[in-house]
């Protein structure tokens, strides 16, 4: 049987190395030798998971920083985002739902 | 044959100067490795502050009876690099070496020693991860790209193996202006903040490296890709810091060294330009540097002064190797009794073993720091200052005359010392010969 219920909240690793560069942020993996570039989004997200946080709490920061942005739409990004980011070991789930 | 006695190189790459003390091995190897390292060696003075003192010992290469045993055996030992602020470790299937920090006079100088195989890729190999390790402590760092020269600048093409680094190099119309094919040294400038390129000994598939230790202004790294047509097209700084990363030379995992080689790449391509070099092979350097004319800046032509007077005399011999003579315009007090201001003095190349007595040689004399080296003139025949062997310095050539007012002298006073050394029933023959 597999546990499909989804992480409550995630916050990133404290050990990846990354650096902010104007608006974009890189992240690199020393575990895998992998250097990840953030879009002005993204690495505001990277920014709010130094402490852990719900897709809600993202989605609700977000929705107040980018003006204009449709709820559904902006939430199904983080959403992506967040997965990719967790699968590709960058991110800790916290908790289950 | 081999040596008896430990053969000592004094190496400068990056600014970095490394001490070499080389164990027994044939001469053949060891003029090998003379002439690979040749152009970033200076005179072994134990003056000189070095970042690195490395005692390395040579184990002859084991007889390849058994291909899959040793493809084995190399697979079982890569490459391991741990470095801390204590000690520096190195291991490979043929090598092994281990580094510890002291601070000596005020800096702090690596110091060990290890082994390796007697081949020319083992020591290249623990040149370039020794180099790897210190440059990004002195804001520096080792790039797989072909650096050429462009007027008084540099340039850095980055790129991963194949994308064209050794065609590029050998484009270039001379090839003094390719400072390596293969790994290229960027370390920032303490005194302006501004970015150099330097070469290295570090080469591929183009078979030479730098000329000197001579560094230049770095304007644009122009990262290589092969298209249908030449074009550059700008990247932004964090696109360029992430395909940097990428051809960053670094062996290390841990947090402390990533930290410290993001932060340094992430400043780099905040102040250096970036492009992506789209190049065809048909590409000619002409065309290639047309392009790349508005991503240089401005006064790509304008002279830029040597960053040390070590660079300087390092450049000097160079020129002299290439062309057997050269003219210059010395300052400094160490050449001052020979010559006025405005005076040029013609030198021409000249080995140290054919040097006659009264022959004013030019020689280079490190100092403790890049700043301190001296470039000085002797009559041989004559004891040498006070302080001074010939063991630690390095004739570059011999005065043949000085250029005064538009009219060539000779060197004064050349035949007259043989007068004072061996007296003149001597002497006045070979004067009378000479015309005096």
């Amino acid at each position: 049987m597999t546990n499909e219920s989804k992480p409550t909240s995630w916050q990133r690793d404290p050990a990846l190395p990354f650096q902010r560069m104007d608006e974009e942020a890189i992240v690199v993996d020393p575990r895998t030798r992998e250097v990840h570039l953030l879009n002005e989004t993204g690495a505001r997200i990277w920014e709010l998971l130094a402490t852990a946080a719900s897709l809600d709490e993202l989605v609700a920061t977000l929705a107040d920083e980018y003006e204009g942005a449709a709820p559904e739409a902006l939430r199904a990004e983080v959403e992506a985002f967040v997965a990719e980011l967790g699968g590709k070991g960058l991110l800790a789930a916290r908790g289950r739902a | 044959m081999a040596s008896k006695s430990p053969t000592e190189l004094l190496l400068s790459i990056g600014g970095i100067a490394g001490r070499l003390s080389l164990g027994a091995a044939p001469e053949a190897f060891l003029a090998q490795v003379r002439a690979r390292y040749g152009a970033f060696t200076m005179p072994a003075s134990p003056d000189v502050a070095t970042g690195v003192s490395l005692r390395l010992r040579f184990e002859p290469m084991a007889p390849l009876t058994d291909v899959a045993a040793h493809l084995a055996h190399t697979e079982a030992h890569p490459l391991v690099v741990k470095a801390t602020d204590k000690t520096i470790t190195i291991k490979r299937w043929d090598l092994s070496v281990r580094l510890s920090a002291k601070k000596t006079r005020g800096h702090v100088e690596w110091v060990g020693a290890g082994h390796c195989e007697m081949n020319p890729y083992s020591l290249d190999c623990v040149l370039r991860v020794i180099w790897s390790v210190l440059l990004p402590r002195e804001d520096g760092l080792l790039v797989h790209s072909c650096g050429l020269r462009h007027a008084e600048i540099g340039v850095v093409f980055p790129g991963a193996s194949g994308l064209g680094k050794t065609t590029l190099a050998r484009k270039a119309p001379d090839a003094d202006d390719v400072l390596s094919d293969e790994m290229i040294a960027i370390r920032r400038t303490p005194s302006d903040g501004g970015w150099r390129v330097h070469g290295t000994p570090f080469w591929g598939d183009f078979a030479r490296g730098g000329i000197s230790m001579r560094s230049w202004p770095l304007r644009a790294l122009a990262f290589l890709a092969q298209r249908e047509s030449v074009e550059m097209s700008p990247v932004t700084s964090s696109e360029a810091a992430l395909r940097l990363l990428g051809c960053m030379l670094c062996f290390q995992t841990d947090r402390a060294a990533i930290e410290r080689n993001l932060a340094l790449v992430t400043r780099l391509c905040a102040e250096v330009r970036s492009v992506e070099a789209q190049l065809t092979r048909a590409a000619t350097t002409a065309q290639i540097f047309g392009k790349l004319e508005p991503h240089l800046g401005p006064d790509v032509h304008r002279k830029v002064p040597t960053l040390s007077t070590r660079e300087m005399i390092s450049e000097f011999r160079s020129f002299l190797r290439k062309h057997q003579l050269y003219a210059f315009s010395p300052k400094g007090a160490g050449l001052r009794q020979h010559v006025k201001a405005g005076d040029s003095m013609l030198v021409e190349s000249a080995d140290k073993n054919e040097l006659d007595v009264g022959d004013v040689v030019l020689y280079w004399s490190p100092g403790r720091t890049a700043d301190d080296d001296v470039l000085r003139c002797h009559r041989v025949g004559t004891p040498l200052p006070k302080g001074q062997s010939w063991a630690h310095a390095e004739v570059l050539g011999r005065v043949s005359g000085i250029a005064r007012d538009g009219r060539s002298l000779p060197m004064p006073g050349r035949l007259d010392a043989l007068a004072r050394l061996f007296g003149p029933e001597v002497a006045m023959p070979i004067l009378r010969l000479a015309g005096r």
